[in-house]
């Protein structure tokens, strides 16, 4: 499928942490094609491709889950109070326009701001978290009957082209991962596989990756790629601080990787003449791959991480040529692979 | 013809900043060329003027007045990646900036107003809002020369945010609110007959320190004005009611002071008498903030006896302004009454 249209396809979908079936239902269908699908009990969607063979069975895993806000409670005056669910970017919240996830559907509502005539004299900070509130414009008895705490509240944005094959979404982080992941199953389709493959598109990455660490227990792969998002670079950020947009998969080196994964998906890009570029990373990766590593007796991670920028806004960023690049890379290493 | 709500959906649609206002001021002027009795002109500062002819000729001459100008964004450099560095016309709060889609110039170029991610900041830093000049643009451009191809400097940018109805059609959420509102109601004031001859200017530049209805206010030569403008309405969640200023539901909101402008005091009096008598709520503006094209208009030629007659709209200069229908209906109904009465001063 072409990629900018796999993407929309996958952004469309609402899915917060913890509350994901939207995303799962569109993505588990983009997948049943490949193998075996079906939902673990966190709600990860789990595809097995193929069973282990030569020793050897290797997991894709791309985070389902975005980013949003939670409601927690609703005021005398109709206002829902809301907290991030997921680590959404305080500076961007202001002003914007949402939709509550409620029982009954989607419930359109804003979160304002004190405009500038009414601000005191006083330092100004950021949003704190515990002062985020949805404005529904219903008095406190209708609020309270639409909506209940627990409900979901996601930042309203929507997915476009942009510029020179560009897509923006409020989904990339890490939908754009899933791409990647289905770009290497359709590249592998039909293809004779020298190992194992599995592909799980997992759910709560954003709150502490339980959706992976199920998935990659019950899955027991020998090995592991995860594909989530990492910082592109903008005119505010230094170098070294960030990967390159349009330069191929950022091929992650950490702590937490396995040293001999990483190098043969840099071999492979190299004799594959597909573009990349070094994530180093001193400690854990803050992805799943964190989570899989240490299940079982432990899984031997690599990681692509897609440049991104602006991530967890709802104006998040990437090159589709990008998510290409590492589509080719992991079929390449699915071909080809096992660590060094 | 459109209707109320259909014009101001239509006129909130259309970008138009400070000296940028052309585009707002045509739909404006088709809108009300051919209404009756109606003679339309724009003068240099870009002032739509309207002299409506009524029944009799009045006592007093009123002009209302409306800017079309909204707060948006000016393109200042093209970086050497492409990326658009800008200002802000009006007053705009930076932490309603980052992350936003915005549509940059008269090709409507879709953009992102982005920063480094949130992770790559301390947590000071975290807390500490953006100054704009730290901020830009992203159009997508890859370098300089693509960037230039489709925007230059100067060009304008406006948050690019739909136009819907919340709370199951209680309120509008819109951009541009601040005063495409108030261009909407004066719209309506126009048609069908007016008892006295009247004048309406929809002005520029008002976000930019009022600097179009000083001309305005010279060339039509009013009395009275009476300026409508959406006001800061600070019910907003988390505020005490000590800092309301004005709420929504409650009205339009008529002023005695504000930072820019001292009100006449019977002519307050009058139209909250006239309220009052014609059943129609209101609210009296509770603090000194903000100001409007009273300002200048009042010291236009040897003096305009001034009110202001607003509509109390949560989160102006920001993307997502709203206004309850009712209070908009209401506005409606007293300058209705206005239009009848304040000519007899």
């Amino acid at each position: 499928m072409d990629t900018i249209k796999l993407l929309k396809k996958l952004c469309e979908p609402e899915g917060t942490s913890g509350a994901e079936d939207a995303a799962a239902k569109t993505a588990a269908g983009l997948l049943s094609r490949y193998g075996k699908t079906y939902i673990s009990p966190l709600g990860s969607v789990i595809c097995e491709v193929a069973p282990e063979k030569n020793g050897r069975h290797v997991l894709l895993d791309a985070h389902l889950d975005q980013i949003g806000l939670i409601v927690v409670r609703i005021d005398e005056r109709g206002f829902a109070s809301v907290r991030p669910c997921g680590g959404i970017d305080r500076r961007s919240i202001s002003g914007s326009s949402v939709r509550v996830m409620t029982k009954s559907g989607p419930l359109p509502g804003v979160i304002g701001a004190v405009p500038p005539h009414l601000q005191k004299d006083e330092k100004k900070e950021n949003p704190k978290p515990e002062e985020l509130a949805v404005d529904l414009a219903l008095s406190a008895e209708e609020a309270k009957e639409l909506v209940r705490p627990g409900d979901r509240v996601i930042l309203c944005g929507r997915f476009s082209e942009i510029g020179d094959g560009y897509v923006t979404s409020p989904a990339l982080d890490d939908r754009a991962g899933c791409a990647c992941i289905l770009k290497a199953l359709e590249a592998l389709e039909g293809k004779e596989l020298p190992c194992g493959l599995s592909a799980v598109f997992s759910t709560r990455e954003e709150v502490g990756g339980g959706g992976s660490r199920t998935a990659a227990f019950a899955l027991r792969p020998t090995e592991a790629l995860e594909m989530d998002v990492s910082f592109g670079a903008t005119p505010d950020t230094k170098p070294g601080e960030t990967g390159e947009m349009k330069k191929g998969p950022m091929i992650g080196f950490s702590p937490m990787l396995d040293r001999g994964v990483c190098e043969r998906l840099a071999k492979l890009a190299q004799s594959n003449s597909i573009p990349y570029q070094y994530e180093i990373m001193e400690g854990e990766t803050g992805t799943n791959a964190d989570e899989i590593a240490r299940v079982g007796a432990g899984i031997r991670c690599g990681m692509l991480s897609i440049p991104q920028q602006y991530m967890h806004t709802v104006i998040e960023k990437v090159a589709a040529e990008d998510i290409e690049a590492i589509g080719r890379l992991i079929a390449a290493y699915v071909l080809e692979g096992g660590a060094d | 013809m459109g209707t109320l709500l259909e014009n101001l959906e239509t006129f909130c649609k259309i970008p138009g900043t400070s000296g940028d206002e052309a585009a707002v001021r045509e739909a404006i002027y088709q809108e009300i060329k051919d209404l009756p009795g109606c003679t339309v002109r724009t003068d240099n500062a870009g002032n739509l003027i309207a002299e409506k002819a009524g029944k009799e000729p009045p006592k007093s001459k009123v002009l209302f007045c409306a800017h079309m100008d909204e707060v948006g964004f000016i393109v200042t450099r093209i970086d050497e990646q492409g990326f658009l560095h800008f200002g802000c016309v009006g007053g705009i709060d930076s932490r309603v900036v980052i992350g936003k889609r915005v549509l940059v110039g008269k090709e409507l170029i879709p953009g992102l107003i982005g920063a480094k991610a949130l992770h790559l900041l301390t947590k000071e830093q975290r807390g500490e809002p953006a100054e704009i000049k730290d901020l830009f643009i992203d159009i997508g451009a890859d370098g300089k020369e693509a960037a230039e191809a489709l925007v230059r400097p100067g060009d304008r940018a406006v948050w690019d945010t739909d136009f819907c109805l919340i709370g199951g059609g209680n309120a509008v959420c819109s951009r541009a609110l601040d005063d495409r509102a108030g261009c909407a109601l004066l719209v309506e004031l126009l048609k069908g007959d007016a008892p006295y001859d009247f004048a309406v200017a929809f002005t520029t530049r008002e976000e930019v320190d009022g600097n179009g209805a000083p001309a305005a206010g010279f060339s039509a030569e009013p009395d009275i004005s009476v300026v409508v403008e959406a006001t800061s309405a600070g019910d907003g969640a988390n505020t005490a009611e000590a800092d309301y200023v004005c709420a929504q539901g409650k009205g339009p909101v008529v002023s005695f002071i504000d930072k820019g402008t001292v009100y006449d005091p019977a002519l307050y009096e009058t139209v909250t008498a006239l309220a009052q008598e014609n059943g129609i709520p209101f609210q009296p503006k509770e603090g000194i903030a903000g100001a409007n094209d009273s300002r200048p208009i009042h010291k236009s030629r040897a003096g305009v006896r001034p009110a202001a007659v607003s509509l109390p709209a949560r989160y102006i200069h920001s993307p997502v302004t709203t206004l309850r229908i009712e209070d908009f209906e209401n506005t409606l109904r007293l300058l209705a009454v206005l239009r009848g009465e304040l000519p007899k001063l």
